[in-house]
């Protein structure tokens, strides 16, 4: 027997249907249960007087490394207490998913003192000098470790990018107010349609014009036109496509997310957009969750800089009311949509499937459902306090404390993402099919621009607590 | 080809569907994506078709979960889909086994 083939059984007893089991067998409903434990935790504190701030400890800025070895020094014990929380909570959920602990445990060692590192390299007085904003740090880092360095293969069982981001995602709706997800969340849904559509159209039509089968076509449009690798693997699903056509997918997706996290930032500064309009852009272009939180989240830092107008969490807001509340809940309806097309209009596989209207809950992301609950958690627990006292009570002691325990998540993610991003072994896309991603994120890109920064400029500018 | 569907894919041998697997066969997956997430769903493959299913499909090749208790591996043929340096002799083994079955395929569509 090769070495493969004992490494990798599958599963050998029949699966069974996950049904409400996805409540403790799905990463969703974990960074739900993370997420919402922190921020409930956040507000006991809060309500009893307290603040949670004492665990959130990140690096202070500095200017010398007399002054950074210092705040270590001081605070060596929050750090020890938070690496510990992180590590229990997370070792919890990824055991309830099947995962091992023992592979876990290091690798999350590893990924902690690194993520401690980009932090305080961000902290730096003179980073912003040297465009060192702490997300493309963690992604370039982790690219070079990956690609160049090379790390054991067994490390990669702490580089869990998707359930990072999502856990970041649920304590951002914390920081969110839930009427802003209410007033914006329209325009962000209205917008996110219009971009699918033309997204997935464009990819679909110019797949077929150069020959690719229906089913690959339909994969990497809906790759492109939603929220990357996990629509192009519920398309997958959906159409029956071939098993190749699932890697193909994967890996236009990477390339492109990964160029756009350099790309759209930096083209957004050179255009001088607000932060609102620049994350909103983001939000409407780029292709995956982690990747695009990596962009909005340095075009943030750029408005913290003074760069651009508006401010940090304006680029970040708006990034999450475009991808994650505008285009990211699409997922379960194009499969639904897809199924239908597949199994009445094109020939009928040897494998068919029946289109099943459920499967668009069972589909839905349903870490946006936490983000939200946050939100409203947050919003309705504060509701009495003024402008004036929210800022000044409020803000410290709940809001910010949740808001660096997201810092974290978030450099988790990114750093996982160059981490687990080996270019070698990608699949080789072919030319057609990237010449049709391409084209539709061409069209992606310029109609995102048109839509964010012309057509709802105003809306994206305006977003406020 | 007449067709007789004798059950759903999730009670055949021949559909994996476990999230580890998954991403151990398709590389990049979790760059940007990860299959314990509900988007998923139940998703899996078949590896008699080479085909993403759902598991509430069926066809006529269905294998029925008590052919599954005997515990076929995952074949040679279940690896990564692009060559990971060091394995340069599976993906040997791959294509031999590959020539096999399209040989066993192109008999059996002579016989009939």
């Amino acid at each position: 027997m090769s070495r493969i083939e004992a490494d990798i059984p599958g599963n050998l007893a029949a699966p069974r249907r996950t049904g409400w089991r996805e409540l403790w067998l799905k990463e969703d409903w974990w960074a739900i249960w993370l997420g919402l434990g922190i921020v409930v935790a956040g507000y006991m504190f809060f309500a009893n007087g307290s603040s949670i701030k004492w665990i959130a400890v990140t690096p202070a800025r500095w200017s010398s490394f007399a002054q950074l070895g210092a705040h270590f020094a001081g605070n060596l014990d929050r750090y020890l207490v938070q690496f510990v929380l992180w590590l229990a909570v997370f070792s919890v959920a990824l055991a309830a998913l099947g995962h091992k602990a023992r592979e876990f445990v290091p690798s999350f060692v590893f990924l902690y003192l690194v993520s401690v590192a980009i932090f305080a390299i961000g902290q730096w007085d003179q980073a912003s000098r040297y465009n060192l904003e702490p997300p493309l740090v963690a992604l370039v880092l982790g690219l070079v470790l990956s690609n160049l360095v090379g790390l054991p293969r067994w490390l990669d069982a702490g580089f869990r990018v998707e359930f990072y981001i999502k856990v970041g995602i649920v304590l951002l709706g914390a920081t969110l107010p839930f009427t802003l997800i209410v007033w914006a969340g329209p325009v962000a849904i209205f917008q996110a349609s219009i971009v699918s559509i033309v997204t997935f159209a464009v990819i679909y039509w110019v797949g077929l014009r150069l020959g690719l089968d229906r089913r690959l076509a339909a994969t990497l449009g809906v790759g492109g036109a939603v929220c990357g690798v996990s629509a192009a693997i519920a398309a997958a699903g959906a159409v029956g496509a071939k098993k190749e056509d699932a890697p193909i997918a994967i890996s236009l997706v990477i390339l492109w997310a990964i160029v756009m996290i350099f790309v759209l930032p930096f083209l957004a500064l050179a255009f001088h957009l607000p932060a609102g309009v620049g994350g909103a852009w983001i939000g409407t272009s780029e292709f995956a969750d982690a990747a695009g939180f990596a962009a909005a989240q340095a075009y943030g830092d750029f408005a913290a800089q003074g760069a651009v107008a508006g401010t940090a969490d304006q680029s970040v807001w708006a990034f999450t009311l475009m991808k994650v509340v505008g285009r990211d809940v699409w997922i379960g309806i194009w499969a639904f949509v897809l199924a239908i097309v597949a199994t009445t209009r094109w020939e009928r596989t040897e494998t068919g499937r029946k289109p099943d209207a459920a499967e668009i809950w069972w589909r839905f992301p349903k870490f946006v459902l936490g983000f939200m609950v946050a939100s409203l958690i947050v919003t309705a627990a504060t509701s009495a306090y003024s402008l004036a006292d929210f800022n000044k009570t409020v803000n410290p002691a709940l809001v910010a404390p949740i808001k660096d325990l997201r810092t974290w998540a978030f450099i988790f993610c990114f750093l996982s993402i160059g981490l687990t991003t080996r270019f070698r072994e990608l699949a080789h896309a072919g030319r057609k099919p990237f010449a049709a991603f391409t084209a539709g994120v061409a069209v992606n890109v310029v109609l995102g621009f048109i839509l964010s920064a012309v057509v709802f400029a105003a809306h994206w500018e305006s977003l406020t607590r | 080809m007449a067709r007789e569907d004798r059950g759903e894919c999730r009670h055949c041998r021949h559909f994996r569907n476990d999230p580890a697997y998954l991403e151990a066969v398709l590389n990049g997956f979790t760059g940007l994506g990860s299959a314990y997430a509900s988007t998923r769903a139940d998703d899996g493959i078949c590896l008699r078709h080479d085909r993403f299913v759902g598991p509430s499909g069926g066809c006529a090749d269905f294998a029925g979960s008590a052919e599954r208790g005997g515990g076929e591996p995952a074949r040679v043929r279940d690896q990564p889909l692009v060559a990971v340096p060091g394995t340069e002799e599976l993906h040997a083994d791959r294509c031999a086994v590959d020539r096999e079955e399209r040989q066993r395929e192109r008999g059996r569509a002579q016989d009939r």
